[in-house]
């Protein structure tokens, strides 16, 4: 669609450029109010995937151009409609907009109902297929490469994933044992404090925080080298970027947030038992708590590695794929950044669901 | 040095399309073995896709790419590395990895590369030298240790010719390596590109818009336009052919047939 002053001139120019000479096509001219209104459409059009192209000659938008394709069997839509300013659109007029605007809702439920969940597919077949060349890149790294990333993406975000998993378990464990006091039984807050963060606040907390440290720079720096061509200059090297490249990021994430977890869960209880024993609760009574809670067969330690390590493996993932398809230059290289961070958090929360419900029998629990 | 020997290139019916913009249309061109071919045309006419074509960087909407009758759009991205691992880029800005020295970015090729065990034989000692002498062909001395920051943009295009070299490529693709030099670095980067050329009889595509390099350099001259072959021939035929097209290219004219006004999508039109 085109939305143009000078009908004629900028006809013939997108006729041209869209190889449309010769095509069928209807064009209308129309109002200063309704310009500005099919201006904010034109916008609107755009963001739902359509193409309307700005004027080459003038800033004005007084004209719809409206490209019909002509299908073999349909010969009969041959329309070229022009009128002057000011005389009343006529029935055909009406009912050409109608057609438009019938197209424009057609074009938005395909992309909705179609393009969307396709879109999807392909995206989780992507992903997919990163997973098993990286997995199949992990030898091919040297172990130089692999240490690098794991202190880079690991060890550096320990300060950061610590600090964040302490601090909400000593506001948990504040809050638990002043409700706890209610009914006498303070002394089993070691026990709380210890299930939810080994189980759940642990691997949940560290896994933020390495996506919001290390996913958000897998994502940048990848999209960097592919705004400079350092991806194109592997490829064309003969080397396989997700093999050079995202192998050992991946696995540093998968390996990493495991041990970021044990030691974040042991500053998570440590800061609890040191809020509660502020508050009435001796260090004694606090640790036989957590014995008492926790499953003898390390169960629940087991489950919040587990979980650590499907997050882990979901931070790097999506940070490499979408680092390595960034588009669109600087710009590009943040959008990927933003993708790679807002999708990582919401699989993980994701992930982190069903794995509660699987490891623990459903939603009877 | 190692003589290589060039390959041949045959692009058929290639056609790129970015969106609804054509970018290449019907592409037909065949570079013969130890050619030296430059690409000419207007910005955004579709020069480095058409490179990026030839070592399917880009996927083309249409059409062919053989390298010495493989035909490389056709194989798995897998299949293709042995075949890129014949050619050299060098890129517009050069594409040096950022994060390793000079020495790691020419050694690069060589240690990681599909060809490391031709050079798996060689002592570190060897390889050393090998690379002290890829950047003294290119004119650089005692930079090794340097990072690609460090450097300058002529300095860092000369490491990316270097690199390019190190693994003896049979064909090396130029994606406007004196754009944005002063004369004199551009000359000495053309001059290279004929050395390298003369030296190991390498097939050379050269993707440009500088009219001083293409006369300078070029064996034989290819002009897009409006995403097609316009004009393909020698350098004295581009020279002196009265196509008003040729000729307004040629001379740098702001009138004639082709439209100064680009298109919104930044393709320039069909006039």
């Amino acid at each position: 669609m085109l939305l143009t002053h000078d009908i004629g001139k900028c006809l013939r120019a997108v006729l041209a450029v869209k190889g449309l000479v010769g095509h069928p096509v209807i064009v209308r001219e129309v109002s200063d109010t309704r310009a500005v209104l099919l201006k904010a459409a034109a916008s609107a059009l755009t963001w739902f995937g359509a193409d309307p192209l700005p004027c080459r000659y003038c800033t004005a938008y007084r004209a719809i151009v409206t490209y019909i394709p002509m299908m073999p069997q349909d010969r009969l839509l041959i329309s070229m409609a022009t009128r002057p300013t000011g005389i009343k659109r006529t029935m055909t007029e009406v009912a050409d907009e109608t057609t438009l605007v019938l197209e424009g809702v057609g074009r938005v439920s395909r992309r909705v109902v179609i393009s969307g969940p396709l879109s999807v597919i392909r995206y989780i077949g992507d992903v997919f297929l990163v997973l098993v060349e990286a997995l199949l890149g992990i030898r091919d790294t040297d172990i130089i490469t692999h240490v690098r990333q794991w202190f880079v993406l690991g060890v550096q975000t320990l300060p950061i994933a610590g600090t964040t998993v302490g601090l909400s378990s000593a506001v948990f464990a504040y809050y638990t044992v002043m409700s706890l006091k209610n009914y006498g039984a303070s002394g089993l807050v070691g026990g709380i404090v210890a299930i939810t963060v080994v189980r759940e606040t642990g691997p949940l907390i560290a896994g933020i925080m390495l996506t919001a440290r290390a996913g958000s720079s897998i994502a940048a720096e990848l999209g960097a080298m592919r705004a400079s061509e350092q991806i194109d200059a592997l490829r064309v090297m003969g080397l396989s970027p997700v093999r050079y490249l995202a192998s050992s990021r991946i696995l540093a994430c998968t390996l990493m947030l495991p041990v970021l977890t044990v030691l974040s869960d042991l500053i998570g209880v440590a800061a609890g038992g040191l809020v509660a024993s502020s508050n009435g609760v001796s260090i004694q009574q606090y640790i036989t708590s957590i014995r008492n809670a926790l499953h003898h067969s390390g169960s629940d330690i087991y489950e919040g590695l587990y979980k650590a390590m499907v997050f882990g493996c979901i931070v790097g993932l999506i940070g490499c794929n979408e680092g390595l398809n960034s588009t669109g230059g600087a710009a590009g290289v943040g959008s990927s950044t933003i993708r790679a961070v807002v999708l990582s958090l919401a699989l993980i929360f994701l992930a982190d669901l069903l794995i509660t419900f699987t490891t623990n029998g459903g939603l009877s629990l | 040095m190692i003589a290589t020997k060039g390959v041949k290139i045959r692009l058929q019916g290639i056609c790129v399309d970015h969106g609804t913009t054509s970018v290449l249309k019907d592409i037909n061109l065949t570079i013969n073995p130890g050619e030296l071919v430059c690409v000419v045309g207007l910005s955004g006419c579709g020069k480095s896709t058409l490179l990026k074509c030839m070592s399917a960087l880009v996927e083309p909407t249409a059409g062919d790419v053989f390298i010495d009758d493989v035909n490389l759009t056709a194989l798995k991205e897998s299949d293709r590395h042995p075949i890129r691992a014949r050619m050299g880029f060098v890129f517009q800005y050069a594409a040096l990895f950022d994060s390793m020295s000079v020495f790691e970015n020419v050694v690069f090729g060589i240690r990681k590369g599909p060809l490391r065990a031709r050079y798996a034989a060689l002592s570190r000692m060897a390889i050393a030298r090998r690379v002290t002498d890829l950047l003294l062909d290119v004119g650089l001395v005692g930079i090794e240790r340097r990072m690609p920051a460090e450097l300058s943009g002529g300095m860092r295009r000369r490491v990316g010719l270097a690199r390019a070299l190190a693994t003896e490529p049979d064909v090396i693709l130029y994606d406007e390596p004196t754009s944005g030099l002063d004369p004199v670095t551009a000359a000495a980067i053309d001059h290279l590109i004929v050395e390298t050329r003369e030296r190991r009889n390498v097939t050379s595509i050269v993707v440009t818009h500088d009219m001083a390099s293409v006369m300078r350099i070029a064996d034989r001259v290819v002009m897009l336009y409006g995403g097609r072959v316009h004009f393909d021939g020698s350098r004295d035929a581009f020279r002196d052919s009265n196509d008003p097209v040729v000729r307004q290219f040629t001379v740098g004219d702001v009138s004639g047939p082709i439209q100064t006004r680009m298109h919104p999508e930044g393709m320039h039109s069909d006039a």
